[in-house]
């Protein structure tokens, strides 16, 4: 037990900004307890605000400035630990900041001036990346869970009408096309059916004349420079 | 909506909800003027009016009363000798936003005078260099003769 509340004694301590200990101490040096802690932590906080159209654009300060200070991207460890409602809220931060940058690199442009520190568009271009991987992570251990299939699954591979395999993308019908007997005669064409055979040993033989036809040429090739270059030595 | 593609909707069906809009805007300084009630945005190119009206009002908490549409086509640009097309740019989708309740938008001054810094001469020179050069691009080849006396040709 003792080792524990030091344990927890320690985190609280971490958890404190040295600024904010500084203010308490400032005010009440005896009573630096947990109550001002807490009032300190809440001070954190801040919700964003509603600026309107204002927020298409840069803080004010930093308006002809050659630099602008920023920190580095969101990584994906960091967001594997928050939770949906956690990564929802900041999806609309990055999405906002993205929208500034973009609006001030473009009046940039537009006045032909240096836009400084472009390298902040990326470094919300990746946080935001690595945000959708992770809420793809999760929509996937759940369908997984719950149907035993993997999530957006497009498509299949299948014979097409000439015999050979493709790619199929799966299709969204009002009506199921195996209940749809005008859509079946009129669309669905017959798949892998015997008399397509034929093409695929056509399209077999194509397929090995070029690889032999690519051969010879290379062949050839050497031979001819031999012929011309005898002393040459071939790699 | 967002450009992701999303299972259609059939009556009875839960609503589709966009949790992850992806769709960006560009808010733009007007090329002519304007009354002050008239926004200019460059957006996605496959946001559509309902699109850019529910994004202003639920993200950013403005009220859009109309919006009116213009699709400003990509430029050409031709080889100089052979004069077939080489290039095309993409098309610009631009929104004019009509804003609600009588507000009013006027786009800030983001290059004061007063704020300019140490190496402005660096910038005024490199500027008018990119100015030099988008024009000359938009000169057509034949035209543009650098070096060339203007008494050389008729």
């Amino acid at each position: 037990m003792a080792c524990k509340i030091q344990l927890l004694k320690n985190i609280l301590k971490l958890s404190v900004s040295p600024v904010v200990q500084n203010i308490a101490g400032s005010a009440t040096q005896r009573s630096l307890s947990v109550t001002s802690r807490c009032v300190s932590r809440r001070g954190f906080h801040s919700s964003s605000l509603r600026q309107g159209l204002m927020e298409f654009f840069d803080n004010p300060k930093v308006y002809g400035e050659d630099q602008v200070k920023h920190g580095r991207a969101w990584k994906i460890d960091e967001l594997r630990i928050k939770s949906n409602q956690d990564l929802h809220k900041l999806w609309f931060v990055l999405y906002k900041e993205k929208n500034m940058l973009l609006t001030m690199q473009e009046e940039c442009r537009r006045e032909a001036a240096l836009f400084p520190s472009p390298e902040r568009i990326d470094k919300v271009e990746e946080s935001m990346e690595n945000l959708n991987a992770v809420v793809e992570e999760r929509n996937h251990a759940y369908r997984e869970l719950e149907e035993g299939e993997q999530a957006n699954v497009d498509g299949q591979w299948q014979h097409t009408p000439f015999g050979r395999l493709g790619y199929r993308r799966f299709k969204e019908y009002p009506i199921p096309p195996w209940a749809n007997v005008t859509h079946r005669a009129i669309n669905q064409l017959p798949r892998h059916v015997p008399v397509t055979w034929k093409y695929g040993v056509l399209h077999r033989e194509q397929v090995i004349r070029k690889n032999a036809q690519a051969k010879r040429r290379l062949l050839n090739q050497k031979k001819r420079l031999k012929s011309a270059f005898p002393n040459a030595e071939m790699d | 909506m967002s450009t992701k593609l999303y299972p259609l909707y059939q009556l009875g069906n839960p609503r589709t909800r966009v949790f992850l809009p992806d769709f960006w805007m560009k808010l733009v300084a007007s090329v002519r003027d304007q009354p002050k009630h008239i926004v200019t945005f460059h957006v996605h190119p496959r946001m559509s009016k309902l699109d850019a009206k529910n994004y202003l009002e639920k993200i950013y908490g403005v009220k859009v009363a109309n919006i009116h549409k213009r699709i400003i086509a990509g430029e050409y640009k031709k080889h100089p000798f052979y004069g077939h097309v080489t290039e095309r740019k993409d098309e610009t989708k631009v929104f004019f936003i009509h804003l609600a309740d009588e507000q009013t938008f006027e786009f800030p001054d983001i290059f004061p005078e007063d704020k300019k810094s140490s190496s402005e001469d660096q910038i005024k020179q490199y500027s008018e260099i990119q100015k030099q050069a988008r024009k000359d691009q938009n000169v057509q080849w034949k035209e543009y003769r650098p070096g060339v006396p203007s008494w050389f040709s008729l």
